[in-house]
């Protein structure tokens, strides 16, 4: 998909006033469209460089910060267990899980994508986020 | 394909049970914790039914043969996979060679004591009179109608990997269908047929009463302890009759015995009441020691907790169908 494309931006904005969805945001490689209703059922569009749109969401942003890859509601740890997955300080393997994003009744875990140590848990127990909201600093080896 | 390495006493393929084989006098057996079994099936897009693995004597370790996704579900033995810790109540991936290891269930208030090994399509054994659980007293029904032994090899039934788009898992009965009383293990119970027969103070101590799982409990009957021994308002006298798991018989020493899933399918014990069926995977999951409360219920009361069980399995399948692939699975089964 082009995220330029203006005629498909319409159509996009034309099927989210029909929603009841405030914010959308589709994130490419190299650009990020935000499209938020206003008042009145407007669309607002915005097309911006994704570094940017990255930047400026998170001033705290870190090469190794695990962001969620899904709506959900944070446990850090397990609904049957009472100790985190993880703690600060601690060392992680390639593929472990930290936490977990709870929807519905369904636990995503969410891995550390290389070996490394714990740097900062960013989120705490019961904290709704949201895609791409940061979670765990990760501290490469 | 997996084989078993070392396996504890007593861990047999189950599935929901031999259901509408009673007539014939033949037990239902079935997981202890139905729900358990059908959570790990969700979790794999198999049908709830399908066959898995019971282990109630840990540790159990297995190998992989080939590459396959598998499920874990029930009691938390701090799974891990060729050394490394796999969640509990989750689906995950295992490469031909490595070991799963399941080792005792973890201690604490919400303990539980048999873990499920769910494979893709469930695990592959002939079915006998419509069920593929291993029915112990007629030795026939999962592997050769008999427990898992060392050397074991067992297929699944859908043996490429199943498409999972995200190994996910899922929030377990325990914590969203909680049943607590005083703290304790709650159950619902039916007063049955020879309740009246029973003293007043005896039917009141039932209800107030804690009730210790003796050491003499298993996949046929737990024997419960009590300090107040039930009293029948006169020495009763029956033949032996139809019973079903949940029912709770009170033998002539006054102390319950409740029938589980490999229950016989007559008895000749009175009957006080009968834990409903939708709260029976809670004592399967009660451990040997444990002390657990009994509710009295109504048939009205039992419908609606069987009907809440089925939604949450119901919501529970939606819900994971959400994370599968749109060709997948989940999709198919839609």
């Amino acid at each position: 998909m082009n995220l330029q494309d203006k005629a498909w931006i319409q159509a996009l904005a034309t099927q989210l006033a029909a929603t009841d969805i405030d914010q959308l945001e589709l994130a490419g490689p190299a650009l990020t469209l935000r499209l938020a209703r206003a008042p009145g059922g407007a669309v607002d569009a915005e097309v911006l460089p994704t570094a940017q749109a990255v930047a400026a969401g998170d001033t705290a942003y870190t090469p190794m910060t695990l962001r969620a890859g899904s709506v959900g509601v944070v446990r850090l740890a397990h609904p049957v267990r009472e100790e985190a997955l993880v703690q600060a300080g601690e060392p992680v393997a390639a593929g472990q899980p930290l936490l977990l994003l709870q929807v519905g009744q369904v636990l995503l875990p969410v891995t550390a994508t290389r070996a490394g140590r714990v740097r900062q848990v960013l989120v705490a127990p019961g904290d709704m986020v949201g895609y791409g909201h940061p979670l765990v600093e990760i501290e490469p080896d | 394909m997996i084989e078993v390495l070392h396996t504890g006493a007593l861990t047999t393929v189950q599935d929901m049970g031999r259901l509408g084989a009673l007539r014939w006098g033949v037990g239902t057996a079935g997981a202890m914790d139905r729900l358990a079994l059908a959570a790990g099936n969700i979790l794999l897009g198999n049908d709830d039914d399908a066959a898995a693995i019971e282990v109630q004597v840990f540790p159990l370790r297995l190998r992989f043969l080939a590459d396959g996704d598998f499920a874990l579900t029930g009691a938390d033995g701090d799974a891990r996979l060729d050394g490394q810790p796999l969640l509990p109540w989750s689906a995950h991936r295992a490469r031909a060679g490595q070991e799963l290891h399941l080792g005792l269930p973890r201690l604490g208030p919400a303990r539980t004591s048999r873990s499920y090994l769910c494979l893709p399509g469930g695990v592959d054994v002939p079915a006998v009179l419509g069920s593929r659980s291993t029915q112990m007293r007629g030795a026939f029904g999962g592997l050769e109608g008999r427990p898992l032994r060392n050397g074991d090899q067992l297929r699944a039934a859908a043996p490429q990997p199943a498409r999972l788009a995200r190994f996910h898992g899922l929030v377990p009965p325990e914590q969203a269908l909680p049943l607590r009383v005083d703290g304790l293990r709650a159950l619902r119970v039916l007063p049955a047929a020879e309740y009246d027969k029973y003293t007043a103070e005896s039917r009141a101590a039932f209800w107030r009463n804690p009730w210790k799982i003796t050491m003499q409990s298993d996949r046929y009957g737990y024997r419960l302890a009590g300090d107040e021994p039930l009293q029948p308002v006169a020495a009763l006298e029956m033949r032996s009759h139809g019973i079903v798991p949940g029912v709770i018989q009170v033998p002539p020493d006054g102390q319950p015995i409740v029938q589980m899933r490999d229950g016989q399918p007559t008895g000749g014990y009175p009957k006080l009441g009968t834990v409903i069926e939708a709260d029976l995977w809670r004592l399967g999951q009660a451990p040997i020691g444990e002390r657990v409360r009994f509710v009295e219920t109504d048939w009205e009361g039992a419908l609606d907790a069987l009907e809440e069980t089925r939604a949450w399995l119901q919501e529970a399948r939606r819900q994971v169908a959400l994370y599968a692939p749109l060709d997948g699975l989940a999709e198919a089964r839609a």
